[in-house]
């Protein structure tokens, strides 16, 4: 239902900002992952796209309403937190009543005996009792409602922070990293599950995670934060495909994007520490830039073909893939190989037999996945080969 | 996140919205704050308020009436005497027995018990059968109400009949008049006071011994480190801590202790168990001098908040020791 | 190396039967005492052996000592205590622990240095003042003055349990849309239960044992509870000691149970508040 706006929203505790300047527009029914590393500020957007937390200068509006001065309540949200903040002393069933209790809920239900009674009666009320039972049908908890939050193990009570959020049927969910707590496995189980809740409710999702992978698969658009700013706002693809900085692009991807720094002289672009050719033809001013490549979109080079020379550093195998690490020109074998992350190219390639500790290699680049970033900023040169510039960037 | 609060916000600051984004509906931020902070200030009140009328409040009232010579019989109604009871009360000697008694009384209680205390957790600590229901044996004498305590030591420390001298009888030792012969008054009421007070100590040490992680005792053992090494390298230091807030509070009840001194010896034999609580309450209602008693009182406190404050400077000091560490 | 371990396994044993004896002797020899009779203690010399055969007829030694109105006076004494320091202590641990306002720390100091004052310190101004009030020969006075120094303590053991509870919690609520006010009834009281249970123990103790207060502005001995009653027989042999010793059994009995029962709660709030004050 809520169309969300931010109208450079900032927020600082004492002097110091921790959201600068936050700017966006997002539809209706989106799956938003505000992503980012640990202390970005993702966090305290969430909470106050809440109302948990005040909004220092700017304005959040939901639907064009400004919803700054709203109670968390007000807002017809749900939130997932990341420890699950489930009510210790309630039983499943009623820590997944406890939103319809308060709903229902009179202050002079606080006096002494009134409140036990009347506790037991919303409780029993036929809209709360199928409804309970039925939001722990969905998410399969039916035998567990009599149980406190202390026996279930990890997912349980991630189901059960999840039936609470939904047992109100609210137009916007908050999660808030719900998935840091669970082991590998049930992290990949319960990504496709929060992902059907969203196909199925069909309402508003913003979730912040600092785990890229559950941002690419989760999200229909992203915020990539860094430091209180947005670095960019985009669909998975684009976020991966064109990112907006040299932040975006190291960030995201398992290794992240190759960044080499490069010169440029009429369109020739070199390897600025062996001089080798990188790409030729390319519509870039002269200077310094860095030239940007995925490890996917790196190979070893065919018999015959060009391509700069590296030396093999690191191999790393993945079953079917290797990801090998390369180090730009030939070294001489004799001084000594360090191995050097930040000069080092990563490559995500099949397994092939020159690819062992200090092998000589050639490298092949797919010339349509390069991208160059200006030195000095940091900021993508705008394409050149035909790709249109990703929508809801940075104002 | 350590300064944040139910608002979200941190503590004590406002922030106003931009009156660009009033909102339609729902109070202002500024509002809610000051809400919020209303409901604090009317929750604490009620305590702060008592405590002002019935402690903070007769306090003062004390320590003025020091400065006066208000008698029982009256005891608003006393005249101004200026410094006079202070003179008279740094000048007589019972004053200074009384703080010497006080300091004798603190030491011995405060070694007594944190030495048997401290022991006794550590052997509880250890898994043998049984452990629990001597755990709650051990706990027993802190439960029981001074009255009963002051009763049944009075009774044992009797000197023709009590236990005491008839276990030392059996021995062939003579009767000692432990709460009347002036030598032995002052230990038989701080043996009284370890008996009751130790397992206060047993029980907040072995709390902390029980945090003392099972793989730090594997690793001295893997060391080659024995029971007493263990103790010494591992164990102390971490129940250092722990330790030095047991020691400031078994002083600071040491000083205000009264009841079993009191009942047991009234401060005799020869005043050499009259602290200065005692010294106190036998001016104020034996010798019906109000004036005075204030002024021992005054001065007391005076000792007891000096004792606190060293405490609390070593304190701070071992703190930012071991941090540095 | 194994006879080492079997002489080190002696020595604790030896070390914690040593202990058991000293704590458990005085509370042995009191009950030893109430069934023993006068001639005995005075003349024969009392057996170090308890006489349980006696045990049925005990109820009857108890004639000699009002020990049953006096409880009664004590258990009001310590009720009202009870009853006032925690309805003080709850909402003020809540304002301490929960909300930012000025003037803080400084209640939070307040609260933690009251404990450090002598009651004999200000049993001379409470003396007076309670003697302006009309509250002298009463037990509503007794429960006014205990609470003082009752309050501060439950107030503590609840402040740090409700530390415990993680702000999520109360945030969730506040999301699921429970109010300011139904934070407290509906999340923090229920999950801090066992604390404040053990604040009731310590706070309606502090009223049944204290002695000081009691002595001094009681001076009808109708209106004495157990413990002012009591003290009257240390030292004194004219009462049956048997009597005397029952009576003090019956008085001390509901205060070991009762902590013994939560001593670990207790201990941890009574260091708490020296901690973190």
């Amino acid at each position: 239902m809520p169309r969300m706006v931010f109208d450079q929203v900032t927020k600082s505790f004492g002097g110091d900002p921790v959201i600068a300047d936050f700017s966006a527009e997002i539809e209706d029914r989106e799956f938003l992952v505000l992503l980012g590393p640990s202390g970005c500020g993702k966090s305290t957007m969430l909470r106050m796209i809440a109302g948990l937390a005040d909004v220092t200068g700017g304005a959040i509006s939901f639907d064009g309403e400004v919803v700054n001065d709203l109670e968390p309540k007000e807002r017809e949200i749900a939130f997932v937190f990341q420890s699950y903040a489930l009510y210790p002393h309630m039983t499943v069933a009623q820590n997944i009543a406890f939103p319809l209790l308060m709903n229902a809920f009179r202050p002079w239900y606080h006096l002494p005996v009134v409140s036990a009674v009347m506790k037991r009666a919303i409780a029993r009320r036929p809209e709360v009792a199928e409804r309970v039972a039925e939001v722990a049908r969905t998410l399969e908890l039916t035998d567990y409602l009599d149980r406190r939050p202390k026996s279930l193990s990890g997912g349980q009570r991630q189901r059960v922070a999840l039936a609470r959020s939904l047992v109100r049927d609210p137009s916007l969910y908050l999660l808030d990293e719900p998935l840091s707590n669970l082991d590998a496995k049930l992290r990949t189980q319960m990504r496709s599950e929060i992902s059907g809740l969203h196909r199925r409710v069909r309402k508003s999702f913003v979730y912040v995670t600092h785990d890229q992978v559950e941002a690419m698969t989760m999200a229909t658009r992203i915020i990539v934060l860094d430091a209180g700013r947005i670095q960019q706002i985009g669909t998975p693809e684009e976020i991966y495909g064109e990112p907006a900085n040299t932040f975006v692009a190291k960030f995201i991807g398992s290794p992240g994007m190759n960044l080499i720094p490069a010169t440029a002289a009429d369109g020739r672009v070199t390897d600025a520490r062996s001089g080798q050719v990188l790409d030729r033809g390319a519509d870039l001013a002269d200077g310094d830039y860095l030239f940007g490549i995925r490890p996917e979109a790196a190979r070893l080079a065919a018999d015959g073909e060009a391509g700069p020379a590296a030396t093999v550093t690191t191999v790393e195998h993945l079953g079917g893939e290797v990801v090998a690490g390369c180090e730009l020109g030939e070294p001489d074998a004799e001084a000594g190989l360090t191995v050097d992350l930040g000069g080092t190219v990563f490559i995500r390639t099949a397994p092939h037999p020159s690819l062992t500790g200090r092998g000589r290699v050639r490298l092949a680049f797919d010339r349509g996945a390069v991208r160059y970033f200006r030195a000095d900023t940091g900021q993508r040169v705008p394409a050149t080969r035909g790709t249109p510039q990703p929508q809801g960037s940075i104002r | 996140m350590s300064y944040r609060t139910v608002d979200g916000a941190p503590p004590g600051r406002a922030s106003a919205p931009r009156e660009a984004h009033r909102p339609a509906r729902g109070r202002g931020t500024r509002s809610r704050r000051r809400a919020g902070r209303l409901l604090g200030y009317a929750f604490i009140a009620p305590a702060v308020l008592y405590l002002v009328v019935f402690l903070v409040v007769p306090l003062l009232q004390g320590i003025a009436m020091s400065f006066t010579d208000a008698k029982l019989i009256n005891p608003t109604g006393g005249d101004p005497v200026g410094v006079d009871n202070y003179a008279s009360t740094l000048t007589a000697d019972r004053f200074w027995n009384s703080l010497l008694a006080t300091v004798l009384y603190t030491t011995a209680t405060v070694a007594g018990t944190v030495v048997l205390g401290t022991a006794a957790a550590v052997l509880v600590n250890r898994a043998f059968r049984g452990r629990a229901l001597l755990r709650s044996l051990l706990a027993f004498p802190y439960a029981m109400p001074t009255v009963a305590v002051a009763l049944v030591f009075a009774w044992m420390y009797n000197q023709s009949n009590g236990a005491f001298n008839r276990g030392l009888g059996i021995l062939g030792i003579g009767e000692t008049g432990w709460l009347t012969d002036p030598d032995w008054g002052m230990a038989s009421v701080v043996a009284a006071t370890v008996w009751k007070v130790f397992p206060f100590v047993m029980l907040v040490v072995l709390a902390a011994l029980q945090s003392v992680s099972a793989e730090l005792y594997e690793a001295a053992r893997i060391d080659g480190a024995d029971a007493l090494n263990t103790f010494r390298s591992i164990v102390l230091p971490h129940l250092a801590p722990t330790l030095r807030i047991v020691a400031l509070l078994m002083t600071i009840w040491s000083i205000r202790r009264f009841e079993i001194i009191f009942l047991l010896t009234g401060g005799g034999p020869v005043e050499t168990t009259n602290t200065l609580v005692i010294n106190v309450y036998r001016t104020a209602f034996s010798d019906q001098n109000l004036g005075v008693a204030a002024t021992v009182g005054a001065l007391g406190l005076v000792v007891s908040l000096a004792v606190t404050c060293v405490f609390l400077l070593v304190e701070r000091r071992e703190t930012k020791r071991e941090e540095a560490l | 190396m194994r006879l080492r371990r079997v002489t080190a396994r002696l020595l604790v044993s030896a070390a914690l039967l040593a202990f058991a004896l000293f704590a458990g002797f005085p509370v042995y020899w009191m009950v030893n005492t109430a069934l023993t009779n006068d001639s005995e203690l005075y003349r024969t010399g009392q057996d170090w052996w308890p006489h349980l055969e006696r045990l049925p007829e005990s109820p009857s030694t108890l004639a000699d000592v009002p020990i049953g109105s006096w409880l009664l006076n004590s258990g009001f004494i310590a009720f009202g205590t009870t009853l006032l320091s925690l309805l003080m202590a709850v909402l003020g641990a809540y304002a301490l622990s929960r909300y930012r306002f000025h003037g803080r720390g400084a209640a939070a100091f307040l609260l933690f240095a009251t404990q450090m004052l002598p009651e004999a310190l200000l049993v001379v101004p409470l003396f007076a003042l309670f003697g302006a009030l009309g509250l002298l020969n009463g037990l509503i006075g007794l429960v006014l003055a205990n609470t003082a120094f009752a309050m501060p303590v439950a107030l503590f053991i609840v402040k740090s349990a409700i530390d415990r509870i993680p702000y999520e919690i109360e945030e969730s609520a506040r999301v699921d849309g429970c109010p300011r006010y139904g934070q407290l009834t509906h999340i923090v009281l229920p999950l801090v239960a066992p604390s404040i249970a053990a604040a009731a123990v310590v706070t309606f103790f502090e009223g049944w044992n204290e002695f000081l207060f009691a002595n001094t502005f009681l001076t009808d001995s109708e209106k004495w509870p157990a413990s002012v009653g009591l003290a009257t027989f240390v030292g004194q042999y004219t009462t049956p000691l048997s009597s005397v010793m029952a009576a003090a059994f019956l008085f001390s009995l509901p205060a070991i149970v009762f902590f013994v029962l939560m001593q670990r709660r207790i201990v941890s709030g009574l260091t708490a508040g020296a901690v973190k004050g």
